[in-house]
């Protein structure tokens, strides 16, 4: 069996304040894949998400990057190859200029000068920022910080990009621009996320979490239309999916590009580019709730 | 220290910021170590350091204003500091210590202002990276140069949260004035001091997924040049000159 890019075993956390934010959570991303993150306010995907890279240590299970268990020996190369853009850009941007906070992760790598250049020019192409590459990054607009985020973490090409919450707080053209420049990565991609859209047009797996328990896992087709199973979890059915089944717009999965890569994709900057895998199946979780989504 | 990000121009201002370090800390031990200064010797110094930070092509005006914020901070100790002189205490002690302590309260006062001047000025005229590149240079420890770093971006942060939080009062409170509002921002100094640390913590989360060990990446090596042995010569015969002048 091919090595997967994450692989999440039992992982239990609970904060000091007593609070369980993940209950035995168990999972694998292969390479290439896109995986969305869905589940309502507290129900453990940042803390998940802390856990990707090492962030917050495991308390109970383990994390497994490439087949490689997190730990103090493994952290700097869990956290090479996990790049975690922040749901908060300006928490990301702490430097007095744009190309110094994308330099940043470069050069925390021990790339050389000359590198580094390459890939902050790289990564600020990229997300169409390199005109804004001088300028404090606290002065950028909303719109603006969150694609420079994105550009910190690709200019560590990472081979997996994990990103919370992308889109908040987006006007719907910059959304969309985030949503096209994500689209075009070659990277393994988890998001979570509340903008159900953006998961639609982007993944083509699901994972529901609610209450520190993954609750569903599967195709993003099969699990977000299912509306008894997003209510349950205060989530809804994608907008994009109701048009469909309400005859307003026929879309065809050829109209969602995104959903499944096409054959050319652009390539993270410093980095191969990495074929998409097939989608894992759907999964009937035990724990879980109930449903069987397979 | 100067807080305001610098302007994209500052890197090509062209002097390594090992020779402004070096510069500035050789006229700051000039000025405290030496005798109490008259007011032309006073006048001659800021004239040079604002010569200096007008050479290096920065505001001059903002560098003087901001430097006089040592004076809430300097002036109550050297208020106080010629009683010190009192031996019995009597209200004609007291009048006759001031009296004679106008002399050391000014020299106190000019020299403090002096210092500030000269690291607002090297603030002024050097980006925080170069900065802390020079600074690594002349061998200061990277716990020191990291506690800087978190200092200046804590400090920022928590400019941030009082700019939020006047927001959410304005809104809420739009006709508090005066002593009320004091009141309402000392109750309220605890929670922005949470606030900043939250964030502060979550700016660390970034670091950390970016790569960082505990130092800050050091931005490449920097090239001493004849510009730089001129800058640093001129910085330190003035200093000299501080020093020697009787």
């Amino acid at each position: 069996m091919k090595t997967s890019a994450i692989e999440v075993r039992d992982l239990a956390y609970r904060y000091p304040d007593g609070t369980l934010a993940l209950d035995g959570i168990s999972l694998r991303v292969a390479p290439g894949e896109r995986v969305a993150l869905l589940g309502p306010n507290g129900a453990g995907k940042s803390t998940l998400i802390g856990h990707l890279n090492g962030i917050l240590p495991a308390q109970q299970g383990q994390v497994l990057i490439g087949g490689q268990a997190i730990t103090p020996a493994t952290l700097v190369q869990a956290r090479q190859t996990v790049g975690v853009v922040f749901q908060d850009p300006d928490n990301m941007l702490f430097m007095t200029h744009l190309a110094d906070d994308v330099a940043f992760g470069p050069r925390n790598q021990g790339c050389g000068e000359e590198e580094v250049g390459r890939r902050v020019a790289r990564a600020l192409d990229h997300v169409g920022l390199r005109d804004q590459a001088a300028k404090p990054g606290l002065h950028l607009s909303f719109g603006q910080k969150k694609r420079a985020a994105l550009a910190a973490v690709l200019a560590m090409a990472p081979r997996v990009l994990v990103l919370d919450e992308p889109t908040s707080n987006l006007d719907p053209r910059a959304k969309r621009a985030m949503i096209e420049l994500l689209a075009g990565l070659d990277a393994t991609l988890i998001v979570a996320t509340h903008d159900m859209d953006l998961a639609w047009t982007l993944c083509g797996r699901a994972l529901v979490l609610d209450g520190g328990r993954l609750m569903a896992d599967g195709p993003a087709g099969v699990i977000m239309i299912d509306d008894a199973l997003m209510h349950r979890h205060g989530l809804e059915v994608p907008h994009l999916a109701l048009h469909r089944s309400a005859g307003q717009v026929v879309p065809q999965d050829s109209e969602y590009p995104h959903r499944h890569p096409p054959g050319h994709v652009s390539r993270i900057p410093g980095r191969e580019a990495v074929s998409p895998q097939s989608r894992v199946p759907a999964q009937r979780l035990a724990g879980g709730d109930g449903e069987d989504l397979a | 220290m100067t807080l305001n990000p610098p302007s994209p121009g500052d890197r090509s201002l062209g002097v390594d910021p090992r020779a402004k370090i070096l510069a500035a800390l050789g006229l700051i031990a000039a000025v405290t170590l030496t005798a109490p200064m008259g007011m032309a010797e006073f006048a001659l110094i800021v004239s040079f350091i604002a010569a200096t930070v007008a050479l290096l092509d920065r505001p001059v005006g903002t560098v003087l204003t901001r430097s006089l914020l040592v004076l809430p901070f300097a002036g109550p100790v050297v208020l106080f500091s010629p009683l010190a002189r009192i031996e019995t205490w009597s209200q004609a002690a007291v009048m006759e210590a001031y009296a004679q302590g106008w002399p050391l309260i000014m020299a106190i006062l000019s020299k403090a202002y002096i210092s500030v001047l000269t690291v607002s000025a090297l603030t002024a005229t050097t980006a925080l990276p170069e900065l802390l590149r020079g600074l690594r240079a002349l061998g200061v420890p990277d716990i020191l140069l990291g506690l800087l770093t978190f200092i200046v971006r804590y400090t920022l942060l928590f400019r941030e949260q009082v700019a939020a939080m006047r927001v959410a009062i304005a809104s809420r409170a739009p006709r508090l004035r005066g002593w009320r509002r004091v009141r309402l921002y000392g109750a309220l100094g605890g929670n922005l001091f949470i606030r900043a640390y939250e964030r502060g913590e979550q700016v660390y989360a970034a670091m950390l997924a970016r790569g960082y060990r505990g130092a800050l990446p050091a931005p490449g090596d920097l090239h001493w040049r004849p510009v730089d042995n001129r800058f640093l010569a001129v910085g330190l015969a003035f200093g000299l000159a501080i020093i020697l002048y009787p």
